[in-house]
């Protein structure tokens, strides 16, 4: 409990016990003063009538100026326990009798009143007279009053205290006690409980509505903890079934592989068999051929050809992606390189009348980490759609450059370009980007092959176009080591 | 609530009452001896001395003016005797005790101590004033008589110095 805290039961006391003690003090005082004033009034009054009596008694014995008589009238008045004393005096103010005390006090409660005296001839003031009240028996009354109105206002406060004691425990304290540690055993997260109160009154339907609430609450854990431990089990199951259908992609996958490898090498074989004959059929029997022959024959090689390439990419493609192509790096010149793979293409490039302008000075010096059989057919397949796509005497311009670690190769054709949208697309094997049939073959493998390839190697192919202008395909290699070959070697060489 | 509308009705009927303890000396008639608040004989009938000879508190229900002073009656049928003869009915002497009157004095009575002579009220200080009284009824009425007159106007207060 922090030190600030004052309980309700001590605030109601705080501000119900001055309230009665002011009730109570002012309805006793009001009383007792009321009481005290109608006491005092009928002492005044009774004082009067005995002192009017006594003037009617005394009268005629003043006149006459009997002081026997006086002496006997004075005598049976002080008999009387209400009178205190009384004293008779003449018409000049000489005292005739007296008896007791007090009839002399002027702060007393004291009566005093002319003697008169009347006959047929008229009235006559005889004298005066002075009567003393009692007043010892009222105010011991009175002072007895007082006390008992006191003790009984006591113990009517005490009472009243004790009641509302009573009465504050049984409707608020001890339920907002119950109610409180209710909420204590909740807050310290043991558990959850129902408060046991049942009253028809405010504290009576806070305490309902707290117990329907702690119902709720807990019923929404239990919802809770059930929906967790479902889904748990959801998790573990869905984590089964996405393992099983990953380990069935993976065998379906192999098994693709596996199937592609076998088919390729399968076609290869009578493949290889039509070619040779082909070329043996146009050496053996040269003069027996018509021109148009020898063309036919050709175009049974050149398809020969394209298919046997169709295919080797099929393989290559089918390597990669299994993982089962091995590359060799080494450093590898990038002026030889180049030469050679031009060198290969340049028949192709004349016959689609499409011109190479290689920038040879630019390789010299340059060497890259790269597999020199893989950098060739990258070379070549990146040339190779250059010369493809390229429009009639059109131009392939390549260079090279270094950059920090790594080393640019540029081929930039002049063709018809690739649309920004279509840039991983252009990726994507066996896709041509609409460039079906026609005039150009191959079957879109290329430049995936080359990608991959390329990343292989460490490296990176990357390409920006302008259609209808042209695009420029960047091969980035890491850097090798200085070449053996010397630029004049390379010149002469050239 | 219904206790805090009891508390509050009290409250106003406490206040009334002061208020109307308040209005102390509407009637100062001296010659007639009456209460602060203006009734004579301390509230008893005065038809009721008259025909049962006995003193009979009357009701405020049943009450009547006359010179000046309220007279209250135990029934209704007295009251309207008093009515018809208001001087026959009223005590001698205003209500003062009429042997205060006989040596020029105005004292209260006791309505206990009172006396019909010749169909006339009359009340006395006290009982044993009645005693002295009677002693000599005549002499003492024609005495009272003579003097009544002169002093009827004259406060109780100064007659007593």
């Amino acid at each position: 409990m922090n030190p600030s805290f004052t309980s309700v039961r001590t605030r109601f006391l705080a501000i119900h016990l001055p309230i009665l003690l002011i009730a109570v003090l002012g309805v006793f005082c009001i009383a007792e003063w009321l009481n005290y004033r109608s006491e005092v009034d009928r002492l005044e009054r009774d004082l009067d009538t005995m002192a009017a009596s006594q003037s009617i008694i005394v009268a005629a014995a003043v006149a006459e100026m009997d002081t026997s008589q006086v002496r006997a009238a004075v005598a049976s008045a002080i008999a009387s326990p209400d009178v205190r004393g009384i004293a008779v005096y003449d018409d000049d103010g000489n005292l005739i009798d007296a008896y007791g005390e007090g009839y002399d006090d002027a702060g007393g409660l004291v009566a005093s009143t002319g003697i008169n005296y009347a006959d047929e001839s008229g009235i006559r003031r005889v004298g005066s007279l002075s009567i003393a009240m009692n007043t010892e028996p009222t105010f011991d009354r009175l002072k007895q009053r007082l006390l008992n109105g006191a003790i009984f206002g006591l113990i009517s406060v005490v009472a009243a205290m004790f009641a509302a004691q009573i009465a504050f425990g049984r409707t608020v304290a001890t339920p907002l006690a119950r109610l409180l540690g209710v909420i204590e055993k909740t807050r310290s997260g043991k558990h959850r409980e129902s408060v046991e109160w049942n009253s028809d009154d405010e504290l009576g339907r806070v305490i309902k509505a707290y117990n329907e609430l702690q119902i709720r609450e807990s019923a929404n854990e239990t919802a809770l903890k059930e929906i967790q431990s479902t889904l748990e089990s959801r998790v573990r199951e869905r984590t089964r079934d996405l393992d099983r259908a990953r380990r069935e992609a993976i065998e379906a996958n192999n098994a693709k592989s596996e199937f592609l490898a076998s088919m390729s090498h399968e076609l290869r074989t009578p493949l290889n068999g039509v070619l040779g004959f082909c070329q043996i059929l146009k050496m053996a029997r040269k003069d027996h051929w018509t021109a148009h022959e020898l063309d036919y024959l050709e175009m049974i090689e050149k398809s020969g050809d394209i298919l046997l390439r169709l295919i080797d990419q099929v393989l290559d493609l089918n390597k990669i992606e299994s993982g089962s192509i091995a590359l060799e790096l080494e450093d590898v010149a990038l002026a030889t390189a180049v030469e050679e793979a031009v060198g290969i293409i340049t028949a192709e490039a004349e016959a689609a009348s499409v011109l190479i302008d290689v920038d040879i000075e630019s390789f010299v010096g340059l060497s890259v980490k790269a597999d020199p059989f893989r950098l060739q057919q990258v070379l070549l397949n990146l040339l190779s759609n250059a010369i493809k796509y390229n429009r009639e005497n059109g131009r392939i311009d390549l260079a090279g450059h270094r950059i920090d670690a790594s080393v640019e190769i540029i081929v930039a054709d002049t063709g018809i370009g690739i649309a920004d949208e279509d840039y991983e697309r252009a990726f994507e094997p066996f896709n041509r980007l609409n460039q079906t049939g026609g005039t150009i073959s191959g079957a879109g493998l290329g430049l995936t092959i080359s990608r991959r390839l390329t990343e292989m190697m460490g490296g990176k192919l990357a390409f920006e176009s302008q259609v209808g202008i042209g695009t420029t395909f960047r091969v980035t290699l890491a850097v090798g080591a200085e070449p053996q070959l010397t630029r004049d070697f390379i010149r002469l060489r050239a | 609530m219904r206790a805090i509308k009891a508390y509050r009705s009290i409250l106003l009927l406490a206040v009334v009452f002061s208020a109307l303890a308040g209005q102390k000396g509407a009637f100062a008639a001296e010659e007639i001896n009456v209460s602060k608040a203006g009734v004579a004989i301390h509230g008893y009938d005065p038809v009721a001395y008259h025909r049962e000879n006995t003193p009979v508190e009357g009701k405020q229900a049943f009450s009547a003016q006359h010179d000046g002073a309220t007279y209250w009656f135990a029934s209704a049928e007295n009251r309207d005797a008093f009515l018809q003869a208001p001087d026959t009915y009223a005590p001698a002497y205003g209500g003062w005790c009429a042997y205060g009157v006989r040596v020029g004095r105005k004292f209260n009575t006791d309505p206990q101590a009172f006396g019909i002579v010749n169909g006339r009220l009359y009340f006395y200080l006290d009982l044993g004033t009645q005693k002295v009284w009677e002693e000599d009824v005549a002499r003492n009425i024609a005495i009272a008589d003579r003097i009544w007159p002169s002093i009827k106007a004259t406060p109780a207060r100064q007659l007593a110095e």
